[in-house]
């Protein structure tokens, strides 16, 4: 039941002390500026309380269990983050103040910019955006920028076919035409396509690195090389970052471009689909096309610099989801040197070690180790009558939220195929766990595929019509009482 | 390379001997599976980062740094764009449940019903209060979404210009230049009239000379004026454009008209009003609502009411086809992760405040708006430069005081001092050279409000 | 894989049966079945001009956004509007009640360069 058909007239979760005349001010608005009452629902504070911690008890998160979900980086979100963020001196404090009243919060994101530099190898960064996908378009409208200032035929921008979606979608928002560059069968970027696409056309090339599959493209110098001389620029997209603190930095692999996802390496809680946070960081030469204002810090305090002549202008209102740095600057805090390090050494070896587990029931498409997620192939079992979409719905029945499914795409992958990824989180007797389960699942397959095409059993709701919901479009209050 | 394994991280709880049980039976050590990094500019000697703080450590480092900050305010003069409002003490609570907030994007439904639920109520209140048809669950914050409003009208219309109220907040108008100027669309503005309100001559005169995508118009604007928003629509639509109502005070949504009612074909803007702290600047809460037409168009993800294989209600996203996760350069944004924790904590706010107490809100902050420009006007060192324009809970005073008097005669006042404006910005006042853009909301408590008048007097 | 043996077949699985001048188009059951459940038919206008391999329509699914190329070239005369407000047809009945539009010819002898049935029924083989 939806909170609307809770409502009883005359039910309230409010309590406030008005000390104003409400009527005049109804009378005072303009006629053509006047609305009716809008039509909300009406509980007491107890319904209210009831009504949504039983919705948080319908959601599976990373406190419920193991979410290896591929690319996602579920890993565990540290307590004290939250007390941080929700801290008032942080909260309470309005974006226009002046710089000098909100000095502790400016040197906070300050900090933050230092190590996320150290971290990336670049040098200089922008907070303003506020997810991978933002970031992105936020790299790429730089690289635009620049691009019309000094060699404006550069219109293309290489993606290759193991990319997110997001990249061709930002890069199409940038202003760029996006051409595809295929996959060798080691599972990273063909050079011989990537000698014949890169002409004088190309802005540059995207990169997630290590990229979809789990694997870090062996060839990141040369390609880097190969792109730089031929005029392009590189851009990396830090959706996988997690295998590589303290191991590799993207600049100094030639990247000039960098977006970070604070949600998912930098342990900042997803929320079910945001906010995150995505700072993005440039090499000197692009300092200048940063989205204004940027903290930095002049004459012994920290001010919001807007004076960036070639800036690519704004992406938000204001400068940043603050919060959410600040979150990802306390792990930074606390993690410290060694302690980045050994979570991506952990991530990696977590990988590999489920990998290892489940190779004799699910293939990897490369016989290489992987760093930080594995791909892993579900295509024989259709001669049982299952897919992977009936492997993954069973797996909740185990407890576990499926890892991510159905990508990526490209040869020499068929469709059925998940993207694991364990991240530093857990521990060895959760992934055996969930090994058990999936390899129990791949004998059900054979013995009660049943069993699986009928799951999940022990959910709020079994499986979920998504071709009802697209051809009977509710999707308001409004729409199920004109239905 | 170094080997890392010191069981000392409270957030990793792999122990050496896991560990090395675990490369045992990869059947290679962490060397041999990194082996494809040589020759790739590995890292040498470590990251030249500090040493991991414990948790009391970076609870008194923390503490230090928020103690830089000045005295915390009980209610703000400041607006423009974002607001200070009371969030009763369920909203927070409800909203930290670890079930909302440690979940992904809810891509595997049964699993995900209470973000869902929560995200198809968002949107049902979001329908109500913009009254329009759609509304999807949430973008980043007002400025790009508005942007994204505009981009959506170029998809449809295909015209290679848009036209700006010129009243619309200036870093909303600078995002909105930001996304559209690789795609070599025209932003041209509207002028404002004497009123503070979009002058329906330069309107008319504009759509007259040439044809756009879209007309842009921020409500109340960016000078705290309520715009006559059907009118303009009118004038809109004659032309064969798309109407976009913005507006950055969501709490205007409880009192005034949008949508449908006044012809607009997207209403979009900043939900912060509704339940979020400003915490200097994000997360906020973008919210974006259009007609049905556009259901193929719009950006961002939706959640719609289906039925599971019992035939019970259940809730999954749906117009899935438009994202870039299926349509890639083709997809009708590029946004994936969006604010929606965020939409789910307006969704808490407006469940807690209900339909009276929204209200009444929007009204007390109207009224307090309207007792401090009256008491600052009697002090005869304020008076309103536009003088006849309704007006909401901000409004621009033109002053003798100069900005750095006025923050001095402040500085011992709980409050967030008002916006000094830059010359030129509103129409000049004889004697009154400043110009502040002032706000009010349900905080400013009569004894602060009297606080106020006294040490601007 | 269902074929109608006197339609004449794209290469991107649409089809096309001529009579009198004017050919039924539509998508093939190889297409729909590829597709999916297909949960929506954009807008096909009356008295618009196409040609052959050019964007028609696009078609939705839930996992899936689809490009539909007219297998030949001329003016629609006719659109099944029946389909756009129930776009399972296509998945029920391609070659009938989900046909999509009727497109009077301008260049009949285009007919001749799409596929037979038996050819399309070889090249779609599983």
């Amino acid at each position: 039941m939806t909170l609307y058909e809770k409502s009883v007239a005359g039910r309230s979760a409010f309590s406030f002390g008005f000390e104003e005349d409400l009527a005049g001010v109804e009378e005072r608005v303009p006629e053509y500026a006047q609305a009716p009452m809008k039509q909300l629902p009406q509980v007491s504070e107890l319904d209210l309380v009831r009504h949504f911690t039983s919705l948080a008890s319908k959601n599976y998160g990373v406190d419920t269990g193991f979410y290896p979900l591929g690319s996602c980086t579920m890993k565990y979100n540290p307590k004290i983050n939250e007390r941080m963020a929700a801290d008032p001196r942080l909260t309470g404090r309005h974006p226009l103040d002046s710089a000098a009243d909100n000095q502790g919060i400016l040197q906070m994101e300050f900090e933050l910019k230092e190590s996320l530099q150290e971290i990336t190898g670049m040098d200089d960064f922008t907070l303003q955006p506020a997810c991978g996908a933002h970031g992105e378009l936020t790299g790429m409208l730089i690289i635009h920028a620049y691009m019309q200032d000094h060699d404006p035929k550069r219109t293309k921008v290489l993606i290759p076919d193991s990319a997110h979606g997001t990249n061709p979608a930002s890069a199409t928002m940038a202003g760029f035409q996006t051409v595809t560059i295929p996959s060798n069968e080691r599972g990273s970027v063909d050079m011989d396509a990537l000698d014949k696409l890169m002409d004088d056309t190309v802005a540059g090339i995207m990169l997630t690195n290590p990229n979809t599959v789990g694997l870090f493209e062996e060839n990141s110098t040369q390609i880097a090389e190969l792109v730089h001389a031929r005029g392009g620029l590189l851009y990396y997209d830090g959706a996988n970052l997690n295998a590589l603190m303290g191991l590799v930095r993207p600049g100094d692999l030639g990247f000039d471009v960098v977006h970070l996802n604070l949600h998912k390496t930098f342990s900042t809680p997803h929320g079910g689909g945001g906010p995150g946070a995505a700072p993005v960081g440039v090499k000197k030469f692009l300092a200048d096309y940063l989205p204004t204002p940027v903290v930095v810090y002049r004459d012994g305090a920290y001010v919001l610099d807007s004076d960036r002549p070639h800036t690519i202008g704004r992406m938000s209102a204001f400068y940043g989801n603050t919060a959410v740095l600040a979150r990802a600057y306390v792990y930074i805090q606390m993690m410290g040197r060694d302690g980045l390090l050994a979570a991506s050494h952990a991530a990696v070896i977590n990988a590999n070690y489920v990998k290892a587990l489940l190779s004799p029931y699910y293939p990897p498409a490369y016989d290489r180790p992987v760093m930080h997620e594995t791909v892993l192939s579900a295509k024989g079992y259709d001669k049982y009558g299952v897919t992977l979409l009936d492997i993954a719905k069973r797996l909740m029945d185990y407890g576990f939220h499926p890892p991510t499914i159905y990508f990526p795409h490209f040869p020499p992958y068929a469709e059925e195929v998940m993207m694991v990824e364990p991240t530093e989180s857990e521990s060895k007797e959760t992934m055996d766990a969930f090994c058990d389960a999936l390899i129990k699942i791949s004998r059900e397959a054979k013995e009660n595929p049943e069993l699986l095409l009928s799951a999940p059993h022990n959910t709020v709701v079994t499986r979920v019509n998504e071709t009802y919901a697209a051809r009977h479009l509710v999707t308001s209050h409004r729409d199920k009482q004109g239905t | 390379m170094q080997s890392i394994a010191k069981n000392r991280f409270s957030f990793i709880p792999a122990t050496a001997e896991d560990q090395q049980a675990m490369l045992e039976k990869i059947g290679l050590d962490f060397d041999e599976i990194v082996g494809c990094l040589a020759g790739n500019a590995c890292v040498e000697g470590g990251l030249r980062l500090p040493d991991g703080l414990t948790e009391d450590q970076i609870l008194e480092k923390w503490d230090a740094l928020m103690s830089r900050n000045s005295a915390a305010k009980k209610a703000s003069l400041l607006g423009a764009g974002a607001y200070m409002h009371f969030i009763p003490a369920v909203v927070p609570h409800l909203a930290s449940l670890p079930g909302f907030v440690t979940a992904y994007t809810p891509y595997q439904p049964e699993i995900s019903q209470g973000t869902l639920q929560g995200l198809f109520e968002f949107q049902s209140f979001i329908v109500e209060l913009t009254d329009m048809e759609l509304a999807n669950c949430s973008m980043y914050d007002g400025a790009s979404s508005t942007a994204e409003a505009l981009l959506m009208a170029h998809r449809v219309k295909q015209v290679d210009r848009v036209f700006v109220a010129a009243s619309v907040n200036p870093s909303y108008l600078a995002t909105v230049q930001t996304y559209l100027r690789p795609h070599g669309i025209v932003l041209e503005t509207i002028e404002r009239d004497e009123n503070g309100q979009v002058s329906m001559k330069d309107l008319e005169s504009k759509l007259s000379a040439s044809a756009c995508s879209a007309v842009l118009v921020q409500s109340p604007n960016y000078f705290g004026v309520i715009e006559n928003l059907g009118a303009i629509g009118s004038v809109v639509h004659a032309h064969g454009a798309l109407f976009v109502e913005s507006f950055t005070e969501a709490m205007a949504l409880g009192l005034l008209k949008y949508g449908l009612g006044t012809g607009a074909d997207i209403v979009t803007g900043e939900g912060q009003s509704l339940g979020l702290p400003m915490s200097f600047g994000g997360p906020h809460l973008g919210i974006f609502a259009t007609r049905k037409e556009f259901s193929r168009q719009f950006p961002g993800r939706i959640v719609g009411e289906s039925i599971d294989t019992q035939g019970r209600t259940a809730f999954v996203m749906t117009l899935r086809a438009r994202e870039q996760d299926i349509r890639r350069e083709k997809a009708t944004s590029n946004i994936c992760s969006n604010h929606a924790l965020n939409a789910m904590t307006a969704a808490i706010y407006l469940g807690s405040v209900g339909p009276s107490g929204l209200r009444a809100l929007a009204c007390e902050s109207a009224a307090k708006l309207d007792k401090l420009v009256h008491g600052l006007e009697a002090t005869g060192r304020f008076v309103r430069v536009f003088k006849e324009a309704p007006v909401f809970d901000e409004v621009v005073l033109a002053s003798s005081i100069s900005p750095e008097d006025l923050r001095s005669r402040l500085a011992g006042i709980p409050v967030f001092p008002p916006l000094a404006l830059p010359g030129g910005s509103t129409p000049e006042v004889a004697g009154m050279p400043y110009a502040y853009l002032m706000c009010a909301t349900e905080l400013l408590k009569d004894s602060l409000l009297e606080q106020v008048v006294r040490a601007l007097s | 894989m269902k074929i109608q043996e006197d339609a004449r077949y794209a290469k991107s699985d649409e089809w096309a049966r001529a009579e009198g001048g004017v050919a039924t188009v539509g998508v093939s059951d190889y297409a729909q079945q590829k597709l999916g459940d297909v949960v929506f038919v954009g807008e096909i206008s009356v008295g618009a001009t196409v040609k052959a391999g050019e964007i028609l329509t696009s078609v939705e699914s839930v996992k899936a956004a689809s490009d539909i190329y007219s297998p030949v070239s001329g003016k629609v005369v006719a659109v099944n509007h029946e389909v756009i407000a129930k776009p399972e047809l296509i998945n029920a009945d391609p070659y009938g009640a989900g046909w999509l539009a009727k497109i009077e010819l301008s260049a009949p002898e285009e007919l001749n360069t799409l596929m037979s049935a038996p050819d399309y029924a070889e090249y779609r083989k599983e």
